[in-house]
């Protein structure tokens, strides 16, 4: 067992009368309220590079408020409660985006109470728990933030400040009996993300999972660039009435495919090093099917599935979450283990998000071409708006060949991005049709 | 505010007690005479009642013990004869959370000594509430545990205790010693910028 020596709160006395010290001091103690402001050096569970949760000393570097975990990047609330109920008539008389998110949030909750112990370095030590889960998932979110600012080269600011519900109550009456747990969300009705409290997932907690806070994250760079921000996309209110909804099907697959290999390349910032099965931390083996480093393919079921099912039975069969690992695998595999050019494919697939050049135009601008037809909007589209933006023509080449074999894509629907050459299927069987 | 009740409270800062021993003697503010026992020893248990990190009020066990010393009688006659009481309290709470893999234990202690001045209700003396003022330290240790592997930190923290309560010293054999000392107390503890609020009672003999 490791144990630290820590000093006492910072109030000191110097020497002074009896009277008078005994006057200051308890001036001292009523007033005296701990609260880290700034860049503070804290304690946080990091995976190390042995496969361990850690106590490690980290900086968070966007904090204002510590004992808030307030700052630039994140702010979070604890006590929260959202109720999603159709049947809810405040819910069902909300008329814009707005009113629903109020509908839906019952109760704002409170900003968290961040305690601490400081440690004779100066080192804040969590002094419980859900402190020790608060500052790590900060941590995380930080981590992630800052992948996305230095790699994927999204200019500080654009992101904004995301509000973070720490164990919040979550209902769906009539779909969920009872609160839902075990899940991280980001939820865009509410434009912020859920840590909800574990129940049955008893190993790492999802809050200190900070690869699993990455693919988080990523759905909130995806939101805000793709969706415009937007708590309920267009192509969401477009799309899913209908009984087939390829196009959904499709950019719901792509948010889960990329959120996942964005989540890796955050991890390769970590002290733990790149961690391709980050997700087995928290959900376990069962978690491994989502292992990018894999070999994964588009079978003929998924691909039926992909371009012929509504979302309300793609979605639940994890076909968004299938696909997307297929996606994953594919830029996992041109990348080849390489640092740079795992870092050019993150930068390209941001970069692809939204392109306003009718020459390589990005998803945002495929999505609202197809606005009126959703079967305009192809895996295929996306694939070659991903692979236009990647600027090495190396890099670019092998992208081709993985995302054309994996994803099972006609390599003549990609000419001029894809050399017809491309290479024969070398992962996956082609499959007919 | 009666001058007395302004006394007593400024008493409790501990600024005031040469100017009320002289005050002590003056006629007529005698308290009835009563054959208390000097010392009580009380087995204390409750309710703390915490800052948490992501609700606003954190509920835990607290159990402890404390010494109360009536010191009064060793003042002269007067104002405080029969009315301050001198605690000695410690108390601990403790909690674990978190999953099988990752887990967080927690323990506060407090250890304070305040004084206590207690107005008497009854004519026999036996009960009395009381309001108290006083200080010393708290002990907060954090661990984690990270798959049975355990990483421990704790520091003290000067702390203000403040509260109030019921007060019983209740004959049990004539006035032969001991008696049974209870109090029901809510007692507040204010350590860094935090407050703990404990609910309980407390009880054991005195002699």
């Amino acid at each position: 067992m490791h144990r630290r020596r820590a000093r006492a709160a910072s109030c000191y006395c110097t020497a002074m009368s009896t009277r008078a010290m005994t006057v200051a001091s308890l001036v001292l103690l009523l007033a005296c309220a701990e609260v880290p402001q700034g860049p503070v050096r804290v304690q946080a569970l990091v995976l190390s590079a042995d496969g361990a949760y850690t106590p490690t000393t980290v900086e968070l570097r966007t904090v204002r408020d510590a004992t808030a975990l307030e700052g630039s990047v994140f702010r979070f609330l604890g006590g929260a409660r959202l109720v999603v109920d159709g049947n809810d008539p405040e819910l069902q008389q909300a008329i814009t985006e707005e009113d629903m998110a109020r509908a839906v949030l019952k109760g704002k909750g409170q900003p968290v109470t961040a305690n601490y112990i400081v440690a004779e370095d100066g080192v804040l030590w969590p002094a419980d728990f859900h402190t020790w889960n608060l500052v790590t998932a900060a941590f995380g979110l930080e981590r992630a933030s800052e992948y996305f600012h230095t790699v994927a080269q999204v200019p500080p600011g654009e992101l904004g400040t995301a509000t973070v519900y720490y164990f919040p109550e979550f209902l769906l009456p009539g779909s969920v009996e009872g609160p839902v747990r075990d899940n991280a969300i980001f939820y865009t009705l509410v434009q912020g993300f859920l840590l909800l409290p574990f129940d049955r997932l008893q190993s790492a907690p999802m809050a200190i999972n900070t690869g699993l806070l990455a693919h988080e994250y990523s759905h909130l760079v995806f939101n805000r660039r793709v969706y415009g921000g937007r708590r309920l996309p267009e192509a969401f209110t477009e799309w899913s009435a209908g009984t087939v909804t390829p196009g959904l099907n499709v950019l719901k697959s792509l948010d889960e495919g990329l959120a996942d290999f964005h989540a890796f390349g955050a991890t390769c910032l970590s002290p733990g090093g790149c961690n391709s099965r980050f997700l087995e931390a928290s959900l376990g083996e069962s978690a491994r099917v989502r292992d990018m480093a894999q070999s994964h393919c588009l079978t003929a079921e998924l691909r039926t599935g992909l371009l012929n099912s509504a979302y309300t039975q793609f979605g639940p069969s994890s076909g968004d979450y299938q696909v997307g690992t297929v996606l994953a695998s594919a830029l996992h595999r041109a990348a080849a283990g390489d640092a740079a050019r795992q870092q050019a494919l993150g930068r390209a697939v941001v970069a692809a998000y939204s392109d306003e050049s009718p020459e390589t135009p990005g998803l945002v601008q495929l999505v609202e071409a197809s606005l009126d037809a959703q079967a305009g909007f192809t895996l295929t589209d996306a694939v070659r708006a991903l692979l236009v933006h990647v600027e090495d023509a190396a890099l670019r080449a092998d992208a081709c060949h993985a995302l054309v074999d994996q994803l099972q894509l006609n390599v003549d629907a990609l000419a001029g991005v894809c050399a017809p050459d491309v290479g024969a299927p070398t992962l996956c069987p082609a499959l007919d049709g | 505010m009666s001058r007395r009740l302004v006394q007593c409270v400024l008493g409790a800062l501990f600024v005031t007690a040469p100017a009320l021993a002289e005050e002590a003697d003056t006629p007529g503010s005698e308290a009835p005479t009563v054959h208390s026992p000097r010392l009580s020893v009380e087995a204390v248990g409750g309710a703390l009642l915490l800052r948490g990190a992501h609700v606003p009020i954190q509920t835990v066990a607290a159990m402890g013990a404390r010494v109360g010393w009536d010191a009064g009688p060793v003042l002269p006659a007067g104002l405080l004869h029969h009315t301050l009481l001198l605690d000695v309290r410690w108390a601990l709470a403790g909690w674990r959370e978190g999953t099988e893999l990752v887990a967080g234990d927690t323990r506060v202690q407090h250890l304070t000594i305040a004084p206590a001045f207690v107005f008497l209700i009854d004519r026999a003396g036996e009960y009395g509430v009381y309001a108290q003022v006083g200080g010393g330290v708290a002990h907060v240790r954090s661990a984690v545990s990270v798959d049975g592997a355990e990483t421990a930190v704790g520091n003290f923290v000067p702390t203000l205790q403040y509260g109030a309560g019921l007060r019983g010293v209740a004959r049990m054999f004539g006035d032969a010693s001991p008696r049974l000392s209870w109090r029901l107390e809510v007692a507040r503890f204010r350590r860094g910028g935090q407050d703990d609020t404990f609910l309980g009672a407390s009880v054991g003999a005195a002699f």
